[in-house]
């Protein structure tokens, strides 16, 4: 049986996914649950990837968190950009934010272990 | 039963897709929209927000004519918290189409309580109780009803019920065991704040059956088992994530306030012999159809029924702390369905849609309790406990799934639905009309049809059962739609609506003319 990490996972994931939605929604419905998954989780998961979570959890609380956090953000800046750049502009806003926590949290670990030594 | 992580995650994957591919039956083959009336003001705001690429501030005209009374705190703006309706919008900023990516997002949001359930279940009990659980989720009636009819948002809404009550456990759980991880408690706080702007009644559900949890968990535990530090926090995260949309945020609250129009009255209370009642003696004021009310067609099989007790006893009976979590759930949810006890207006038979979500693992705990004496059997313990299983499997395949199917396979059939003809009329009276028209209709079919007609054409219609000549003073044009009513035979209504147009319109404008609909600008 073929090993499977985590990656490869997501991506046979992703791709059970998108032939799916090709199927039984065409090029409309694979382009709306695609986007669903780049925009209204990736960047959650990355932000939650930095706590200490399961898994399962860090899956799921992206997924509930995110579709709703993320159009939060679409609307509140639809104000000043636009719905259509917003989307944009609030997925760099909240994958910058994922990173920006893992370098701090990286940075707190390495003081840690710094002071330690 | 153990199941390899990575395989269980494919089930899982494979579960939720059949679930979707079932749920979207409607719309896979005809991507014409239908539903209720709630259903077209949901696509309506998403619609304008992308069509303007803008978020919505003041409701335009077409909408403020219905809905622009529907926010308490203050008129003419969204009446909900703009989340769930942008995320219709990006769908269809996505998929590069009006309705179908609009369906589609909703069919997801809508059926995303399978993966809450499964989740949550799978973390208290297994796997095996969290994949029958999910599995009958696919097929509950209770959700696909409202789900077709239209009541969006608050599908979703109670998606969040069962995680919060988790998030909840998981931190007390980690302060009782003295290795506190107060991010459960963030998250308690960040999910609820969420649940909120989903849909504010579903909160209350989430609200309620954590004060039970907390009661629940104080009675048992008898100790303090929370940080204050971090359940301060907590709060403060949730307010202020919920002050971000103050006026939809403060609509909620002016409605709860003494004086609102969801505060409980003297006048409304019904009498107390409800509390010993499920279901029985609710009144839905004619919005829903008897069935909405029987368990048989919205739950499942009768013989359910008995497995339901045993998991209710069980839980009781056991009250281990997974179990409470699971009482509280029930007794929250008996608190919201009993709410005409104490007058809460109008609606509450509409909690009786989140009870399949708590009902089901019940039945599956009631149902793996019974097969828990199999071990008595010996070797051949095995084959009976997944025999049973794979009976109750098929016997609710050719029950609830049957009917699930079928209902969900023939939803809005033929001119229950906006036809193609219509769909063009309202599109080119979207492109064509001023934008403060006031159309009148004739002949379309139901009101959901023509309420779906004023939103796909952002313009405001005018739909009555019984013609009325006073409606008639502001509008400014007249639809005259056959199409309905010559599909169906109904040659009087036919006769009298020519009749009319013949006498009334001879000095009007047509300025559409396609498929047995005009529509004329009066003279």
């Amino acid at each position: 049986m073929v090993n499977l990490g985590k990656k490869e996972l997501g991506i046979l994931a992703l791709i059970l996914i998108g032939i799916f939605s090709l199927i039984f929604f065409g090029f409309t419905g694979f382009k709306v649950v695609i986007g669903f998954i780049a925009l209204f989780f990736l960047p959650f998961y990355l932000i939650l990837d930095n706590f200490d979570l399961e898994e399962g959890e860090k899956i799921i609380f992206s997924l509930f968190i995110g579709v709703v956090m993320f159009p939060s953000l679409v609307y509140l800046l639809g104000g000043i950009f636009g719905i259509r750049i917003s989307i944009i502009v609030s997925f760099v806003v909240f994958v910058l934010g994922g990173l920006m926590i893992r370098w701090f949290f990286s940075r707190a670990n390495k003081n840690t272990s710094d002071d330690n030594d | 039963m153990r199941v390899d992580r990575k395989i269980e995650f494919v089930f899982v994957v494979l579960l939720y897709l059949s679930c979707l591919w079932l749920w979207s039956l409607p719309f896979q083959k005809n991507s014409l929209p239908y539903g209720e009336v709630d259903a077209s003001s949901h696509f309506a705001v998403a619609d304008y927000m992308t069509q303007t690429d803008k978020p919505i501030g003041l409701l335009p005209y077409y909408i403020d004519k219905r809905y622009g009374g529907d926010n308490d705190y203050k008129n003419h703006v969204l009446w909900y918290h703009p989340p769930y309706h942008t995320a219709f919008s990006i769908a269809q900023i996505m998929g590069g189409e009006r309705v179908l990516p609009v369906f589609l997002a909703n069919a997801i949001f809508s059926s995303i309580v399978l993966l809450s359930v499964y989740f949550v279940i799978r973390k208290m009990f297994g796997f095996l109780p969290a994949l029958l659980s999910g599995f009958l989720l696919m097929f509950s009636m209770r959700d696909i009803m409202a789900y077709l009819w239209g009541q969006w948002p608050e599908r979703m809404g109670f998606a969040y019920l069962p995680l919060v009550l988790y998030c909840f456990y998981k931190y007390a759980r980690s302060y009782l065991d003295k290795e506190e991880k107060p991010i459960y408690i963030y998250l308690t706080g960040i999910l609820l704040a969420v649940n909120f702007f989903v849909h504010p009644m579903t909160f209350l559900h989430t609200a309620a059956s954590i004060f039970i949890l907390v009661i629940l968990l104080f009675a048992k535990e008898r100790k303090l088992f929370f940080n204050l530090k971090h359940v301060s926090l907590a709060i403060v995260i949730f307010l202020v994530i919920i002050s971000i949309f103050p006026l939809q945020t403060m609509n909620v609250v002016v409605r709860l306030l003494p004086g609102g129009k969801d505060t409980p009255t003297e006048t409304n209370r019904v009498s107390i012999s409800r509390l010993f009642m499920w279901a029985g003696g609710l009144s839905a004021e004619g919005s829903v159809p008897d069935s909405y009310f029987s368990y048989n067609q919205m739950i499942g099989p009768y013989w359910t029924m008995i497995l339901l007790f045993l998991g209710v006893f069980i839980i009781f009976f056991r009250r281990n702390e997974k179990d409470i979590v699971l009482i509280s759930w029930l007794i929250g949810l008996y608190f919201m369905v009993h709410l005409d006890v104490i007058g809460q207006p109008g609606r509450v038979h509409r909690s009786l849609s989140a009870s399949a979500q708590i009902f089901y693992p019940l039945i599956v705990l009631g149902l793996l309790y019974l097969l828990s004496y199999s071990k008595y059997l010996g070797k051949y313990k095995t084959y009976l406990k997944y025999g049973v299983i794979a009976i109750f499997v098929i016997l609710i395949m050719f029950s609830s799934g049957k009917m699930a199917y079928s209902q969900l396979k023939g939803a809005y059939g033929g001119i229950i639905r906006v036809t193609p003809y219509q769909y063009d009329a309202a599109e080119w009276m979207k492109d064509n009309l001023p934008r403060d028209s006031e159309v009148y209709q004739f002949g379309t079919l139901t009101m959901a049809k023509s309420r779906w007609m004023w939103m796909l054409s952002d313009t405001y219609i005018i739909y009555r059962d019984i013609f009325d000549e006073r409606d008639l003073v502001n509008a400014t044009h007249i639809l005259m739609d056959y199409s309905d009513r010559a599909a169906i035979g109904d040659k009087n209504t036919v006769d009298g609506m020519q009749s009319w147009e013949k006498e009334n319109l001879a000095n009007s404008t047509l300025l559409y003319n396609k498929n047995n609909i005009r529509v004329y600008q009066r003279g």
